[in-house]
C-alpha cells in the first residue's frame, strides 16, 4: 500500500511540476491568431460565399462557389468560381491564378482561397485584432498584412474582407445538391 | 582535512575527465564535420529551396525542417489548427529551453544550436557510461565513438530535441542501476517533455525496480517508471486547459498523414510506392529502418539485454503503425540499442576503421542534403 501511495505520489507531482512548467514557461497565442484559425475553420466549412463589394458608389454583388466544373477540355476541373453581378466570372484552375484574379477571389471571401491564407499566416506570425464594425454591427477586424478579415466577435464567424482599399461584406451560405449541381454545369 | 578531501576528489575528477577527453574529441570532431558541412552549403547550397529564417544565418540550415516549428512553438505558443499541419504536434521541452536561451539574449536559432550540441556531449558521455555499465568498456568506446558521427546524427546538432532525449534515456537508466530513483523520475519526465520515445525505456527499467525491497524505495522505483507517461499527461493536461484538446498533440500529427491503428505497418508497406512518388527521400527511411532492425538483431546476438532490445525495437517499429515511414531514420537514434549493435559488428580493427570512415563521409553527405529535403 505504501508502494503505491509514493508511486502514485510522485506520478501526481511529475504532472503537477510538467503542467506548472509549461503554463510558466510558455506564451499563450495571441487572441488575433486563435480568431484567425477560427474564422479559417468557418470558411473551410462551406464551399458557397455570397458577397458584396462598394466599387465607385455601385454594389457589385457575388456568389463565388468551390468544387468540381467542367473544363474547356472537357474533363472534370477543381477549383473555384466567382461569379459576378455584372456577368464576369473569375475562375481559380491552379495552377494559373493572376495577381488580380486572387484580390477579386480574396474580397469576395471564396472560402477555398481565403480559408488557407488566413490558416497559413495564423501559423508563425502575430495576428493584429481590434474592434470595428461591419454593416453597423459590431465585429473584429484581423490584420492578415495587407488583407483585412472582419469576423463576429462572438463566433469568429467571417463578415467581411477588406483588401487593396476596396470592402466587401460576405455571407458563408450552406450548399444545397440541387444548387451545387447548377453551379457544376454552369447552369 | 576537509581540505585533503576536497583536493583528492579534485583530482578524482579532473582524472575520470582525463579519461574521457576522447569523447570531447570524438564530440568535437564530428560536430565540427556537420557545422562546417552546414557553413558550406550557406554559402553555395540551392537558395531557392531554403526559407529566408535559414538563409539569413551562416548555420541557417541547422535550423530548417521542424526547427521552424520548435521556433514557432517558442515565440508564439501552441495553436491547433484542425486538419492543417500545427504545433501541438511538438513537445514543450525545447521551446521551453529556447525560449530560456532566448531570454539570455541570443536568438533562437543560435539558443538551439548550443542546446542541441552541448546536450549532445552529454549525451556521448552518459551513453558511454550507461554501455560501459552493461556491456564493458570495450565496446561503450566503439559504440560512443560510432554514435559520435553516425552518418543521421546531423540531427543532433540541429534545432530538434533528439539530443536532449538520448541524453535523457542515457542519464535515466544510468541513475536507475544506481538505485537514484527520484533523479530518475525527473530526468525520465523531462526526456518524455522533449519526445514521447523516453517512454519505452522505462521497459529495461521495470526489473530493477521490481528488484528493490523496502516499500518507499520500490514506491520511489515505480513512480520513476511511471514519471514518463505522468509527464505525457501533464502534456495533455496543458493542451486540454489551453487549446480545450487534451489530444492535439496526435491530432496535429494526423495532418502529417500519421494516424496508428493496428494494420498501420502494413498500410506503411501499402503506401511506400506512392510515397517515394511523392518523396523520394523516404527510401533513406526505409534504408534505415531495415538498418536498425539488423543491428538490434546484432545486439541480441552480442549479448545486450533484451529488454534495452525490445525498447530498441518498439522504438523503431512503432512509428512504422503510423502508416509512414517517415523520419523513422531520425526515430533510431534513440534507440542506445542500435548503437550497441553496430559496435558489436565493428570488433575487428579493419571493421571498426571503415565503420568510422563511412560514418564520417555519410555524415557529411547526410548534411549536404538537408536544404535539398522538405521533409
Amino acid at each position: 500500500m505504501r508502494t503505491v501511495a509514493i508511486a502514485g505520489l510522485v506520478a501526481a507531482a511529475t504532472v503537477a511540476a510538467g503542467w506548472g512548467l509549461q503554463s510558466v514557461g510558455l506564451p499563450q497565442a495571441a487572441r488575433g491568431n486563435e480568431a484567425a484559425v477560427r474564422a479559417a475553420e468557418w470558411l473551410m466549412r462551406f464551399r458557397l460565399t455570397s458577397s458584396s463589394v462598394q466599387i465607385g458608389g455601385r454594389v457589385l454583388r457575388g456568389r463565388c462557389y468551390h468544387g468540381w466544373f467542367d473544363a474547356r477540355s472537357g474533363r472534370d476541373q477543381r477549383g473555384t468560381v466567382l461569379e459576378l453581378g455584372n456577368g464576369l466570372t473569375v475562375r481559380d484552375v491552379r495552377p494559373r491564378l493572376t495577381a488580380a484574379a486572387l484580390t477579386a477571389l480574396e474580397l469576395a471571401g471564396c472560402t477555398d482561397v481565403l480559408g488557407p491564407r488566413v490558416a497559413s499566416y495564423a501559423v508563425g506570425n502575430t495576428v493584429l485584432l481590434r474592434r470595428t464594425r461591419v454593416s453597423d454591427r459590431p465585429a473584429l477586424a484581423i490584420r492578415l498584412h495587407r488583407l483585412t478579415l472582419f469576423v463576429s466577435p462572438r463566433t469568429d464567424r467571417p463578415l467581411g474582407v477588406q483588401l487593396d482599399g476596396m470592402r466587401s461584406t460576405i455571407e458563408l451560405t450552406h450548399m444545397t445538391p440541387s444548387l451545387a449541381r447548377r453551379l457544376e454545369t454552369g447552369a | 582535512m576537509s581540505e585533503l578531501v576536497l583536493s583528492s576528489r579534485a583530482i578524482a575528477v579532473g582524472e575520470q575527465l582525463r579519461r574521457r577527453a576522447w569523447i570531447v574529441a570524438w564530440w568535437a570532431g564530428g560536430r565540427l564535420l556537420v557545422l562546417a558541412t552546414a557553413a558550406v552549403m550557406h554559402f553555395t547550397g540551392p537558395r531557392a529551396l531554403a526559407g529566408r529564417d535559414e538563409r539569413s544565418h551562416l548555420l541557417g540550415l541547422l535550423g530548417a525542417w521542424d526547427g521552424r516549428w520548435y521556433r514557432i512553438v517558442a515565440v508564439h505558443g501552441y495553436l491547433l489548427e484542425p486538419g492543417r499541419q500545427s504545433d501541438p504536434a511538438f513537445f514543450p521541452l525545447y521551446p521551453l529551453l529556447l525560449r530560456a536561451g532566448h531570454a539570455l539574449g541570443i536568438g533562437y536559432l543560435a539558443a538551439g544550436l548550443v542546446i542541441s550540441n552541448v546536450a549532445f556531449l552529454a549525451a556521448l558521455a552518459a551513453f558511454e557510461a550507461l554501455t560501459r555499465e552493461l556491456l564493458g568498456a570495450h565496446l561503450a568506446r566503439r559504440a560512443t565513438v560510432y554514435l559520435a558521427v553516425f552518418p543521421l546524427g546531423f540531427v543532433f546538432s540541429m534545432m530538434y530535441p533528439e539530443s536532449l532525449v538520448l541524453c535523457a534515456i542515457a542519464l535515466t537508466a544510468l541513475a536507475a542501476i544506481r538505485k537514484r530513483w527520484l533523479l530518475a523520475a525527473l530526468v525520465a519526465a523531462a526526456g518524455t517533455l522533449a519526445r514521447p520515445e523516453i517512454l519505452f525505456v522505462t521497459l529495461p527499467l521495470l526489473p530493477l525496480a521490481l528488484s528493490e525491497r523496502g516499500a518507499k524505495e520500490r514506491g520511489l522505483a515505480f513512480g520513476a517508471v511511471l514519471a514518463p507517461v505522468a509527464a505525457l499527461g501533464s502534456f495533455a493536461l496543458y493542451l486540454g486547459i489551453r487549446l480545450g484538446d487534451p489530444l492535439a498533440w496526435t491530432h496535429a500529427e494526423r495532418a502529417w498523414g500519421r494516424r496508428f491503428t493496428p494494420i498501420g505497418l502494413v498500410t506503411a508497406v501499402e503506401r511506400l510506392p506512392k510515397a517515394v512518388e511523392g518523396n523520394a527521400w523516404v527510401i533513406r527511411d526505409v534504408v534505415f529502418f531495415v538498418l536498425y532492425l539488423v543491428l538490434l538483431y546484432a545486439a541480441h546476438r552480442m549479448g545486450a539485454p533484451p529488454l534495452w532490445v525490445l525498447a530498441g525495437a518498439i522504438v523503431v517499429v512503432l512509428p512504422t503503425f503510423s502508416g509512414s515511414f517517415n523520419a523513422i531514420g531520425r526515430f533510431g537514434l534513440l534507440a542506445p540499442a542500435v548503437f550497441w549493435g553496430l559496435a558489436s559488428l565493428g570488433a575487428s580493427r579493419r571493421t571498426d576503421t571503415i565503420i568510422r570512415s563511412l560514418s564520417a563521409v555519410l555524415l557529411v553527405a547526410a548534411t549536404v542534403h538537408v536544404p535539398f529535403v522538405f521533409p
